[in-house]
């Protein structure tokens, strides 16, 4: 038998065993597409557990208000992916930044975002947290609507953006009253790289987790 | 001499008439003061309570009076949102109107305010000038943000051994951000002369404090004794630690020491880290 011969022999005998790895390995990509999506009913107990959280925590009885949002920031952070909005937040500028600058960035980006949100769902007096709905989102993400009311403002509407990272639903992108959080940072983010540099970045996000608190009676 | 003791009965009378206005003067500004301190302290309750709409309504009228406390705090409310849409450019309205009574707290707010240029006009220089007073007061956090804009040269010309000093200054008071800082900058040489000694003493101090990334870099500098005395046991509780804030190398460190360290070692390096509280 000719090497030529041989080798068409021998890719008959595999071409039906390629088809067959291959029709199984895109059967288990759809399967490991479907597995990795947080499932709706998942999602909004997800959501909906983190809300009686927003509503409870930073309004308990158990230290003051700063204490208590701390408590709340840190379980609100345990359901953000913080690595992942982050490096999306900085875009391409997140390749020119030093591993020490990489690690203080997404320090600052993840206290400043925790900051910024627990006092923003949490905390007011008298206020009500509802699901609304879920839905699948784009392959790998699932989208929840929910509202804040009550608490003497005005009801506000806050999406999340669900996906399965290291095999646990976790955020990647809220939402408060149309804004996202992603894109608006994205866009500022961006143009103070190009004005300040990464140092300047990291400066302003210095400043914003760095302010006091409200001042007690003495 | 008559007309003296008359001046002086008039004297004198007039000198009660006056310590009687004094005293009742002192007594109502000191009922006012305490009104107003009062009412502050109302607002203060509410706030802390979530009620930030009634917080506003005890403070406004007391920050429209001039009460640099109330002003400061309004301030906040705007800054943080709370109640109201966010509004950093009337935070820094407030705490212009404080830090120009000399309010320490609403200088430093403004001083970061003017640093991120949110809701103002960048200013590196005049944010500068301002923690320069709000350090020398002793606030922590003013030494941390002047002590970084010098090392980095920010606002002024690089200077990294005033950064470093007043760096130092945050950290000898217990700022967890310094002290990781402080750690670095002798792990690294960088402003001082390297060393990784006093680099892992930070390292502990911040890590104890509940900075995540002290929790990190001290799990493999005491599973190694790199710097400090090797101590695999409190290197899997400082590694279970950062396992936890999500860091994957300390999560492989962990599950290294696990293999090496006997059982007791294991449970009592868990039951630690379990119960491990920030100081």
């Amino acid at each position: 038998m000719t090497p030529l011969k041989a080798a068409l022999r021998g890719l008959c005998v595999a071409a039906p065993l390629m088809m067959v790895v291959l029709g199984l390995t895109a059967v288990m990509q759809a399967q490991a597409q479907i597995a990795s999506r947080v499932e709706t009913q998942q999602a909004k107990k997800f959501i909906s557990d983190l809300g009686a959280q927003a509503i409870y925590v930073p309004r308990s009885n158990n230290g003051s208000i700063e204490q208590r949002e701390a408590i709340f920031r840190e379980m609100l952070g345990s359901r953000f992916s913080m690595p992942f909005i982050g490096r999306l937040v900085l875009g391409r500028y997140w390749q020119s930044a030093t591993p020490d600058q990489q690690e203080e960035y997404l320090a600052l980006f993840s206290e400043f975002v925790l900051r910024n949100y627990a006092s923003m769902l949490g905390g007011y007096s008298g206020e009500q947290f509802e699901v609304l709905s879920a839905i699948e989102a784009g392959k790998k993400d699932t989208l929840i609507t929910s509202r804040i009311s009550g608490g003497g403002r005005e009801p506000i509407g806050v999406d999340w953006r669900l996906r399965m990272i290291d095999e646990r639903p976790q955020i990647i992108d809220i939402s408060v009253g149309g804004v996202s959080m992603s894109i608006t940072q994205r866009e500022e983010y961006a143009a103070l790289v190009q004005r300040y540099g990464i140092n300047g970045l990291l400066e302003a996000l210095r400043a914003r987790t760095n302010a006091l608190p409200a001042e007690g009676p003495e | 001499m008559r007309a003296s003791r008359h001046d002086l009965t008039i004297n004198s009378r007039s000198g009660r008439a006056a310590l009687v206005f004094a005293a009742s003067l002192w007594l109502s500004l000191t009922a006012c003061g305490s009104n107003e301190d009062q009412a502050f302290g109302r607002g203060y309750a509410a706030y802390q309570q979530g009620d930030f709409k009634a917080a506003m309504g005890i403070w406004n009228p007391l920050a429209e009076a001039g009460d640099a406390r109330a002003q400061y705090n309004l301030g906040m409310i705007y800054y943080e949102g709370r109640g109201v849409p966010r509004d950093v450019a009337q935070a820094i309205l407030l705490w212009r109107k404080a830090a120009d009574q000399g309010h320490l707290r609403a200088r430093h707010n403004l001083a970061l305010a003017l640093i991120s240029g949110e809701g103002s006009q960048q200013d590196y220089a005049a944010a500068i000038d301002s923690l320069k007073i709000t350090a020398k007061a002793g606030f922590a956090n003013s030494q941390y943000s002047l002590g970084k804009m010098l090392l980095e040269g920010l606002g002024a010309a690089r200077d990294e051994a005033a950064g470093i000093n007043y760096i130092s200054m945050a950290a000898e008071q217990g700022f967890a951000k310094a002290q990781y800082s402080l750690a670095k900058a002798y792990r690294d040489g960088a402003g001082v002369q390297k060393n990784e000694e006093t680099a892992a003493m930070w390292f502990r101090k911040a890590a104890e404090r509940g900075h995540a990334g002290a929790h990190r870099n001290l799990a493999p500098r005491l599973a190694e004794g790199k710097g400090i005395a090797r101590d695999e046991g409190a290197a899997l509780k400082w590694a279970l630690i950062a396992a936890s804030q999500g860091m994957n190398e300390a999560a492989q460190l962990a599950m290294q020491l696990r293999k090496s360290l006997p059982a007791d070692q294991i449970a009592k390096a868990e039951m630690e880290a379990s119960i491990f509280h920030p100081e």
